[in-house]
């Protein structure tokens, strides 16, 4: 588009007319030899491409899939009624390939970019949806952190630009709310953002669109819906289509956060075109290249080198659970494929424990590296305090008389559980994060009570917003926590203390 | 025998007509069997269906290439 802006308008017209030649389309007809279920046959068409889109007739549009001497068994991405036996079939010569650009921000596509908002939609360029993912010498280690504004997972857990990290749990644990708090988070960042709604129910997607739009995150995201009601085609590709859209901006230079929710949903689909296909079923009925469905899907996120424009891509991919088992076939691939994971438990998320983050088996494979060193300053410790609690508390059960140090051990972890406890759709600022867990180091929230803390909480992230201005202008301007505004902060809190 | 359908836009000219048939003959065989058809939805030019074997010369499927070459950068 530049270059038109650049030249003559119409002496680039004229220039590309010229270069245009004409010549006949030459293409063989295939027919089709047995249709159901979205899935077809095609004999009578060879030489074709894996992955190629096929135009039948009546313009249905479908993708190669398995390719014989003869035919090909091919998936359709609109209704299989239009489809019948005898059908003629033609190789388009182009793969799938996606609308992308600016434009897409702030839409919801389906995975072969039509606009499912009902508005106009002109598409700047396309990419295809599978693309190879960059290669080592493309890539630089993870370093700058992406901050998802929730506290117990940007002390403990941190997530770096350009990691893969896993939210993982049993259904109705909040692991959409992670991702789109995330999501919410990155406004006014310069983070662009791509949400991909894999066989969600379609009131679930547009509630995400909806919470979206109200957190005013739309203007930097694109959303890509294949819904339960779309062909196991379309929820094939769509996670696909959606990285094409996120690697656009990343080649951009941009850092680009893209939410996958959620594979599991993208195995089935994938299980149900390899049963139709007659693919041999292997554990758990999936098909035997399911690991590699998932990771030439994940390994296209990546921290790319300054030569290649220093752009990130990180992805959130979500998998679903079934009674806590992490060890079922798609969460290990998973969980084997991406660089940690946020592990969401169900007996934490009804007692109350909200993100319900199982700190023990949660695990970020970058680490420190993407930590601001204010955040390293402060969250040094929480992991070795949560799990001494959590030891304590159990023991503490059995008696009600401890000694001073104990009490004193398990009102200060009370405190943190309670500080993690976090609101739907309200992400922390950085500069918030750290002096909360400054002051929680000071003991600020020891003894406050369950029952109390909200209030508590509420009065202190007001006080912080009043009394320390300033500090969190620092701490978010330069990702540090120096020693004199420590002590600032530190002595404002304890004339916080003193009001309260 | 095989089948070779041709379709135009309008009525094609008996002399156009067979000159073409005349051409595919001698490139593929003498052992086609010509019908013809007219769809305008193809705008202009011919479209040649051998036994499921397409040459598309019409004038829908060059402006449909102009225009993709034209969005090109």
């Amino acid at each position: 588009m530049r270059q038109v802006s650049e030249l003559n308008i119409s002496a680039f017209l004229k220039q590309k007319i010229e270069d245009f030649s004409v010549a006949p389309v030459e293409f063989v007809r295939g027919t089709v030899t047995t249709s159901g279920d979205g899935v077809v046959r095609v004999k009578d068409l060879p030489r074709r491409l894996y992955g190629e889109l096929l135009e039948f007739d009546g313009g249905v549009m479908g993708m190669a899939l398995d390719l014989d001497e003869n035919g090909a068994g091919a998936v359709l991405f609109d209704s299989a009624d239009e489809v019948k036996v005898g059908d003629g079939v033609r190789g388009t010569g182009a793969v799938a390939e996606i609308p992308v650009g600016n434009n897409v921000l702030g839409r919801v596509l389906d995975p072969i970019g039509r606009a499912l908002d009902g508005a106009p939609f002109e598409p700047e360029r396309y990419y295809p949806v599978e693309r190879p993912a960059p290669t080592v010498t493309d890539r630089r280690p993870v370093d700058k952190p992406m901050q998802t504004g929730i506290l117990a997972i940007d002390s403990m857990i941190p997530i770096g630009r350009g990691q893969r990290e896993l939210i993982i749990g049993d259904r109705q644990t909040g692991k959409t709310t992670i991702a789109v708090d995330s999501i919410l988070n990155q406004k006014e960042t310069g983070v662009i953002c791509v949400y991909c709604a894999i066989g969600q129910k379609a009131s679930t997607v547009a509630q995400v669109i909806k919470t979206l739009e109200n957190g005013g995150a739309m203007a930097y995201t694109a959303v890509v819906a294949a819904t339960a009601s779309d062909s196991p085609a379309m929820q094939y590709l769509a996670p696909y289509s959606a990285c094409s859209i996120a690697e656009y901006f990343m080649e951009q230079g941009r850092d680009v956060l893209i939410v996958y929710d959620d594979l599991s949903k993208h195995a089935v689909a994938y299980r149900t075109i390899s049963l139709l296909l007659h693919r041999p079923p292997g554990r758990e009925a999936y098909p035997g290249d399911v690991f590699y469905l998932h990771s030439r899907l994940l390994e296209r996120s990546a921290c790319l080198s300054r030569g290649r424009g220093g752009g990130s891509l990180t992805a959130l991919p979500i998998v679903e659970t079934m009674e806590n088992n992490i060890s079922a076939f798609i969460p290990t691939n998973v969980i084997s494929i991406t660089d940690g994971q946020i592990y969401l438990e169900s007996e934490l998320f009804h007692s109350g424990v909200r993100p319900a983050v199982n700190t023990g088996l949660s695990v970020s494979r970058v680490g420190r590296a993407a930590q601001t060193n204010a955040m390293k300053k402060v969250s040094g410790t929480l992991r070795i305090d949560l799990s001494q609690y959590r030891e304590m508390a159990v023991f503490a059960r059995f008696g009600s008389d401890v000694d001073p140090a104990t009490k004193k051990l398990l009102d200060k972890g009370e405190g943190l559980v309670n500080l993690f406890k976090q609101g739907k759709s309200s992400p922390y600022p950085l500069s918030r994060q750290v002096l909360l867990l400054l002051a929680y180091s000071q003991d600020m929230f020891t003894g406050v009570g369950e029952k109390a803390f909200p209030a508590y909480l509420a009065r202190f992230l007001a006080f912080l917003s009043e009394q320390c201005a300033d500090l969190c202008e620092v701490i978010d301007e330069t990702g540090d926590l120096p020693d004199d505004v420590k002590t600032k902060a530190e002595e404002r809190f304890k004339a916080f203390g003193r009001q309260a | 025998m095989r089948k070779c359908t041709v379709t135009a836009a309008s009525n094609m000219s008996g002399e156009t007509y067979e000159y073409l048939c005349d051409k595919v003959r001698r490139k593929f065989g003498d052992d086609i069997a010509f019908t013809r058809i007219t769809d305008d939805a193809i705008v202009g030019g011919f479209v040649l269906d051998l036994n499921g074997h397409i040459f598309d010369l019409s004038l829908a499927t060059q402006l449909k290439a102009m225009g993709k070459h034209l969005r090109e950068e």
